[in-house]
């Protein structure tokens, strides 16, 4: 059996391959199983629990599950979802990511950003904590807007809203967790280096930020916002993170002690 | 696109003598330069510049006549192609401009009095046969300075190209010597040292501030661009100015002043690597090509 | 002026006077028929394409970039339920010991574009990605045969390299005749302009045909079949090297970042 991460086996997925091995386009990577009981029946729970889930990466021939990209085959189990995680350039949208826009065009009623994907992404004015059509942001070509994706469909362009569920923060004042970044600077990294800088508490951004004060957006579509004090710290951060992407480990963590060093 | 954030932060940045890259104003990304890499080529060169910017040269040999305005100088002549891998802009005939544009500033920078021994040197019999070299630029990736990047390799290509020893034959009447090529023996260009490399210097920022090396980020946020031909001896062959709109009188003249400094510094360093391949070539030591996997 | 390099010369002679299987059965660079020529390849070449790869099979050597998917270029090429894939080929001045200018436009070339175009198109997922344009770009740098082979090859590894969903891995190789031989992966001295030559594109994982050229008719007597094997062979050599490239690059991107874990 396969080492499952997340919880549960796989249920109505047998995997082919060792999972956390890397997969080519083309290879199998698991089929895909009946689960019915022999006796017919099954509760709607367990219909539930079978559906199987193919994240990116993954595409089905017949009961086949192919890989369709290069990449490290994945497993979850509390959601029964299988994928190929890859790494590369290009940001495709999905539902409920937390992404970096620069605005390219602009408006009446809203505007189109440059989300570093297949296609733009289309920002309401009015999609802001307490935005009223008298009262918007006024967004510049070339803003950064710190947002969501809400729609997320490959047959359409993507939509964005600055609006946090739950949250009554106004988009005035800044203190919304969503909105314009002002100042600061902002870079492009891979993806998968964006999803590692995402996880809580990682090593990059806490080991940069013990030396040095600073605030940060991270965009699963690769763009990190960075914004310190002074300019020169700003460039050292801007720099440190941007090395994440191509050094390994240990070779890293020496480079930033060494610059943090100097720095301080 | 460049947001505004990064804009402001590459001219603030600028303001206090720091790059994005951490680099001071005039200092140069890391360059790696390859020889010898065509072998159907009289000479050629790959420059690389910072890993973004990505040029080959290839140099090929030809016998003609030469100009009539010219007739104790051999020819050269400069072809530069933006491949399409560098960007989708220069696909089919999209390219078209800036490809015309880069052959011109290379045509300008061979053109002056500073490289009329080098071109001398092309010469086989005044005013009937010469050699014309045919260099061809190709631009693989591009990500700031392309000037420099191509004069660059083009310099590197000239200053290991081997020509077949040419032997002249005296004939009866003064016009009628004859020339016969040397197929076995090769030998250098002479005064290849005199090639000279250009330098841009961009105006960003506040007054008087200005960065060598530029990225192509950079480069969007320039104001205006001067670039000048440098060579060993200092002297300086074929400015061209890329719009100095906005650049005062003191601002230019210093400008020009570290242009001269900064291409002497690219020649020194690119020469002593450059001796350690000419030393090899010459010694018939086989070279393994780096290429594209360093 | 120091004497310099010798040139080393060609092997001289035309259709008539030139061994191309010797006694022993070998080529003239020692190869055997089956074997194809060494190659050599890397992921990521270029720091602006959405991906990359530089590939060498002897000494034919070509740079392929992929760009998107991406906005269509033009709104007269979009399809509204998949991606449009666009191919360019082009060949460097300096690519081959005849002179000449760089040449994109021609005939050739056009025709290779096509060729990969079609081939390509087959095996991306283009009903992933909608409404957007896919471009694979081809430099060919030096030419010693096989220059199309070389192309599909380093296109498959540039598409891994952007990520492009594709639903099987697609490799190619060709096969010549000489002296009454099929011989893999001819290079430009094995294969005359009136050799027959055959070039296959296939699908490593399904063996399925993604594209199949032959140029110039076979002898008689010998069967298109054969070729095909021949063929088929050779691909699977150069998918194994492909192979153990994709995964080696896969592997160091996860090693890189082993502090910031997947």
């Amino acid at each position: 059996m396969p080492k499952v991460e997340n919880g549960a086996a796989p249920v109505g997925l047998q995997f082919g391959k060792e999972m956390g091995t890397l997969a080519l386009p083309g290879e199998e990577i698991g089929k895909l199983v009946d689960t019915t009981p022999p006796h017919g029946l099954q509760s709607p729970q367990d219909q539930k629990r079978a559906v199987v889930r193919l994240g990116s990466g993954v595409t089905q021939r017949g009961s086949s599950l192919l890989s369709s990209k290069a990449g490290k085959v994945c497993f979850d189990g509390r959601r029964n979802k299988t994928w190929v995680e890859n790494n590369q350039k290009r940001y495709v949208p999905a539902l409920e990511d937390m992404v970096i826009g620069v605005v390219e065009e602009r408006h009446s009623e809203d505007v189109r950003l440059d989300i570093n994907g297949t296609d733009t992404a289309t920002l309401s004015s009015l999609a802001f904590e307490g935005a009223t059509k008298k009262n918007r942001p006024h967004l510049d070509i070339g803003s950064l807007i710190y947002c969501r994706i809400t729609r997320a469909s490959k047959n359409m362009e993507a939509e964005a809203s600055c609006i946090e569920p739950g949250s009554n923060k106004s988009w005035v004042g800044g203190e919304a967790l969503y909105g314009e970044l002002k100042g600061g600077n902002v870079i492009q990294v891979s993806l998968g280096l964006a999803r590692s800088l995402l996880v809580p508490n990682g090593p990059v951004l806490t080991t940069l930020g013990a030396k040095i004060p600073f605030q940060s957006a991270v965009g699963v579509n690769g763009r990190v916002w960075i914004q310190s004090s002074s300019t020169e710290h700003t460039v050292l951060l801007s720099i440190a993170i941007a090395k994440a992407d191509t050094m390994p480990a240990d070779e890293w963590k020496a480079f930033v002690k060494k610059m943090l060093e100097q720095a301080t | 696109m460049l947001s505004g954030a990064e804009k402001t932060y590459i001219e603030a940045g600028a303001a206090q003598g720091i790059r994005a890259d951490g680099r001071g104003l005039l200092d140069l990304r890391p360059v790696t330069l390859e020889t010898s890499l065509l072998p159907t080529a009289s000479g050629s060169a790959r420059v690389r510049i910072g890993g973004v910017t990505d040029i080959l040269v290839g140099v090929k040999a030809e016998v003609v006549e030469p100009h009539v305005n010219a007739p104790d100088e051999g020819l050269m002549s400069f072809a530069v192609e933006c491949s399409s891998l560098a960007s989708p802009d220069f696909v089919g005939r999209g390219g078209a401009d800036l490809n015309a544009e880069l052959s011109q500033l290379l045509t300008r920078l061979y053109a002056s009095s500073a490289t009329r021994e080098l071109r001398r040197g092309l010469a086989l019999i005044p005013g009937r046969k010469c050699w014309v070299l045919h260099v061809d630029a190709l631009v693989l990736d591009s990500g700031g300075n392309l000037y420099g990047a191509l004069s660059l390799a083009v310099r590197a290509a000239l200053r290991v190209v081997t020509l077949p020893r040419v032997v002249i034959i005296p004939g009866e009447a003064d016009d009628d010597d004859e020339i016969e090529v040397n197929e076995e023996v090769f030998e250098r260009l002479s005064r290849s040292e005199d090639a000279p490399v250009a330098v841009t210097l961009s105006a960003v920022g506040g007054r008087g501030i200005y960065i060598a090396d530029s990225t192509s980020e950079e480069e969007a946020c320039a104001k205006a661009a001067i670039t000048m031909g440098v060579n060993l001896a200092g002297r300086a062959c074929g400015a061209v100015s890329g719009g100095t709109g906005g650049v005062d009188m003191d601002t230019l003249k210093s400008m020009l002043k570290d242009a001269v400094r900064v291409g002497g510094d690219i020649l020194k360093t690119t020469d002593s690597f450059l001796q350690d391949d000419i030393a090899r070539m010459e010694s018939g030591e086989e070279v393994e090509p780096v290429g594209f996997f360093s | 002026m120091p004497p310099a390099t010798k040139r080393s010369r060609s092997r001289g002679g035309g259709a008539g006077g030139l061994e191309y299987i010797s006694l022993d059965g070998l080529r003239i660079d020692g190869r055997r028929p089956t074997e194809v020529r060494k190659i050599r390849c890397s992921l990521g070449a270029l720091s602006r394409a959405d991906g990359s790869a530089y590939y060498e099979q002897g000494n034919t050597r070509v740079l392929v970039a992929v760009y998107g998917p991406r906005e269509p270029h033009s709104r007269a090429s979009i399809q509204h339920d998949r991606a449009v894939v666009k191919c360019e080929f082009s060949t460097a001045m300096f690519a081959s010991p005849v002179y000449r200018r760089t040449w994109k436009g021609d005939r050739k070339s056009t025709a290779a574009a096509l060729v990969m175009q079609k081939a390509f198109e087959g095996v991306i997922l283009t009903a992933s990605y909608p409404k957007s344009q896919i471009d694979i770009y081809v430099q060919v740098l030096q030419n010693d045969g096989g220059a199309l082979v070389a192309a599909i090859n380093a296109a498959s590894l540039a598409l891994v390299n952007a990520g492009v969903a594709m639903s099987d891995f697609v490799v190619a190789c060709s096969v010549g005749f000489v002296d009454d031989t099929f011989v893999v992966d001819p290079s430009s001295l094995e294969s005359a302009s009136d050799r027959p030559e055959l070039t296959l594109a296939v699908l490593s994982h399904s063996a399925k045909i993604a594209s199949c050229q032959l140029d110039s008719k076979l002898p008689d007597g010998e069967s298109f079949e054969r070729a095909l094997e021949f063929a088929t062979s050779g691909a699977n050599q150069i998918f194994k090297v492909l192979e153990y490239e994709v995964r080696k690059y896969s592997l160091n991107l996860l090693d890189s970042r082993g502090l910031v874990a997947l």
